[in-house]
Order: structure tokens, then C-alpha cells, then sequence
């Protein structure tokens, strides 16, 4: 099992008022979790689009001002669940049906905690670690389906997986302890829009070149390709550097070749073959 | 020519004069097929038919020992079933949204009851657009 494979969970804590910030963040074992937190909607958005958390806590009303906000609601949006299998804790001192409704059913949120519980009394804190652990349990399950999803894509696309495109962007030696997971993040998030079509219609093909992964894909019925492409600054080998370069869909004619365009600041050209050639290379997988 | 669907309602409830008022309310209307148990044993053994468009439940009867048999009752109609509690309850509203169901206050006066299930088979219908 890779080391990175190890790494405690991350759990996002968001709450505008810090001392509710602060607890939120003190009840949970920090051995257990590695914790970030975000005194508000566009803080933490930002940290959702930087790494990828198992949980998220937030507070319900993250504009003190205004009273009837359920932006911590709205945050959920903000969550790409199908990739990052990321659950969501609402915790709220202004508890409304409507708005428990919208976090429950309307946006899934794995569970809407009081502040001050219904019969009086202090904040459950046993109740909050219990469903934190339970929905970083469920996080987990539901990152390792969509790794076993990726791992069948990888049956058709030979060597396709996480650790080898890891191993490819980042040289031993060099590789951030996250990088695995920002490669992760990335490579889900080009392939999932992919994979309806690459199981239809054709094949994704994976090729390389020093630090930089070029997914192909195909289609024949429509004959049309797209490369997708995940690098790294050559300069900057951080994990927060990982980025991907979709372009658009490009129409095959017979003998055209593909070239690839400039990624990270490297101009190369992945491959030249003829249409029958690549369609034969695709095809016989 | 198309028949016009009857909805089915069905009415789950402890409580003896609150069936028997809620039903005699909803057939006055004319147009809803009312069905009504006093237990979530009696709703799963029903003989179904063609089923039921809304199943009104009071929250006493689906949690604890009733559990499992409220989630088969929810597998069987997922989208259909509305637990009322006669009391509102934040916690008891969060532990049914959380079980996939929706939650109402439990309409006590005729106009309440009429209205309710009105509004279920309305949003229902939308949904289903």
C-alpha cells in the first residue's frame, strides 16, 4: 500500500464565529484527523478547490448579519462528492425545518447538528465526534469505489492508475507528501466526464513524456479526439501546482495527426501516426 | 378514453378518532381513495393493489423497535411517505429527513388535513413533470 494511501483524514471546519470555530476543531481527536478550518463561505470554498477533505462541518449562517442565510447550506454545492466522496455536517444554533430539509434531502448532507439540542442542555459533543467518525467512514467507502472505478478504467487503458501518473509527474525524491491525492483530484476530474464516452464510443489511451500525462480519447462513432493533459510546473514540483489542460474536441479525418500544444511551458509533440494506425492502436487495447 | 386516477391515501395512526375524522374529511372531497391502519404492521400487510400515492404516518409509530419496518415501508415507496409528529419537533423532522422521508406537523383541523394532502399530491405530480 502506498504511504500516501496512509495519510489521515482531513476534515474542513467552517464557522464565521471563532470560538465556535475553535470548538468545533478542539472536540475532534487532532490525532485522528488532520484538520483545516475557514471563517467563511469564500474561504472555504477556496480550501475545496485546493485539496480534497473527507468531511466537512459547517456552520449554517456564515453572514452573522443576516439572519434567515443558509450559506453553510449553499457550501455543499461547492463539493464534488462523486469524486472526493466528501459528506457534509450542517451545525447550526438557528435550526429550521425548511432549512434542515434543504441540507438533508435537497443536497445530501450526511447529517444537520444542533448547537443548542431541542430538550436543552449543552452541545452533544459525543453525538458531533460519533457522526464526524461515521461520516469520515462513509467518506473513505465512497472514495474507494470511485478508486475501484478508476482501476476498472485502468483495465482498458493499460497502466492508467493514480501511482503511475503520480510517478510520472512527480521523480522520486521530489514528490510531496499530497501528491498523490492532488493527482487524484485532477484525474477524476477530467476522466469522469470521459468515461461515459470512452466506454461507448472508444478507448482513453495514456501516453507520456517526462512530467507531463496526456490521456487520449477517442471516439470512433463520432470521430472525434480530445487530449487531456495533467503537468506540473517544471519548476515548481508542489502538489498545489498539478493542473489539467482539456482541450476541445477535435474532428479526425483520415491521415491527420495529432499534435499535441504546449503544456507547462514544454512544446512537444506526443505522437505522429495516421488515422488507420491510431484507430488500430485503440481498437486492439 | 383515460381513466382519471383515484389517488390512494393511506392513513397510519394510534389513534382512532384521529383516522376515522382525517378519513371521513378526505372522502367528503370526493375525489381521494382513503385507506387507514393503526400500526405500520397493518400498513406493510395491506393488500396494496395498485398502491398508494401518499402515506401519512405519525412519527410515534416509525422509530425504535418499528425501524426496520418503516424502512421496507420506505423502500416501497420511496418519495410517498410523510411522517406527521404531533408535536414539531426539530430533532424528530431531522431524524426523518435523514431517513429519506418528509416530515409535516400532524394537521389536526379538517381545513389542515385537506390542505396537506393537497399540497403532497400537488408537489408530487410536479415532480414527477
Amino acid at each position: 500500500m502506498n504511504a500516501i494511501y496512509q495519510n489521515q483524514p482531513r476534515v474542513l471546519i467552517v464557522d464565521d464565529q471563532r470560538n465556535w470555530r475553535e470548538s468545533l476543531c478542539d472536540m475532534l481527536d487532532s490525532d485522528m484527523y488532520e484538520i483545516e478550518t475557514a471563517a467563511s463561505y469564500d474561504e472555504a470554498k477556496l480550501r475545496l478547490q485546493q485539496r480534497a477533505f473527507h468531511v466537512l462541518v459547517s456552520d449554517q449562517r456564515l453572514v452573522d448579519a443576516d439572519q434567515g442565510n443558509i450559506q453553510g447550506i449553499l457550501l455543499l454545492d461547492e463539493l464534488n462528492v462523486l469524486q472526493d466522496g466528501t459528506q457534509a455536517i450542517i451545525v447550526t444554533g438557528y435550526p429550521t425545518i425548511e432549512a434542515a430539509k434543504e441540507a438533508l434531502r435537497g443536497r445530501n448532507a450526511y447529517d444537520y447538528i444542533l448547537k443548542y439540542p431541542e430538550g436543552g442542555g449543552p452541545f452533544n459533543i459525543r453525538q458531533y465526534r460519533q457522526q464526524v467518525k461515521a461520516a469520515t467512514e462513509k467518506a473513505m467507502d465512497a472514495r474507494q469505489k470511485a478508486i475501484t472505478l478508476d482501476f476498472s478504467l485502468s483495465s482498458a487503458i493499460p497502466g492508467l492508475t493514480y501511482d503511475r501518473v503520480t510517478e510520472m509527474l512527480f521523480p522520486e525524491g521530489k514528490r510531496p507528501k499530497d501528491a498523490l491525492d492532488a493527482v487524484q483530484k485532477v484525474v477524476n476530474r477530467l476522466l469522469y466526464p470521459l468515461q461515459p464516452l470512452a466506454h461507448k464510443m472508444g478507448r482513453v489511451w495514456l501516453s507520456e513524456l517526462d512530467r507531463v500525462c496526456e490521456i487520449l480519447c477517442w471516439s470512433r462513432s463520432q470521430a472525434q479526439a480530445t487530449l487531456v493533459k495533467v503537468g506540473t510546473e517544471q519548476s515548481q514540483l508542489e502538489a498545489g501546482q498539478v493542473h489539467w489542460v482539456k482541450e476541445k474536441w477535435y474532428p479526425i479525418k483520415k491521415k491527420e495527426r495529432f499534435m499535441s500544444a504546449p503544456v507547462a511551458g514544454v512544446s512537444y509533440t506526443i505522437d505522429e501516426m495516421a488515422f488507420e494506425e491510431f484507430a488500430a492502436l485503440v481498437e486492439e487495447g | 378514453m383515460a381513466k382519471k386516477h383515484i389517488p390512494r391515501i393511506l392513513l397510519v395512526d394510534s389513534e382512532p378518532k384521529w383516522r376515522k375524522a382525517a378519513k371521513a374529511v378526505l372522502e367528503k372531497q370526493g375525489k381521494y381513495n382513503v385507506e387507514s391502519v393503526a400500526n405500520i404492521e397493518a400498513a406493510l400487510n395491506f393488500p396494496f393493489g395498485n398502491g398508494f400515492d401518499l402515506i401519512l404516518i405519525n412519527a410515534a409509530l416509525v422509530f425504535g423497535e418499528n425501524i426496520s419496518r418503516f424502512e421496507q415501508m420506505l423502500s416501497l415507496y420511496p418519495d410517498k411517505v410523510l411522517v406527521i409528529s404531533d408535536v414539531r419537533s426539530i430533532s424528530t423532522a431531522i431524524e426523518v429527513f435523514k431517513m429519506g422521508a418528509d416530515y409535516a406537523e400532524k394537521p389536526f383541523e379538517p381545513r389542515r388535513v385537506i390542505e396537506l394532502v393537497a399540497s403532497r399530491l400537488q408537489a408530487a405530480a410536479n415532480a414527477a413533470q
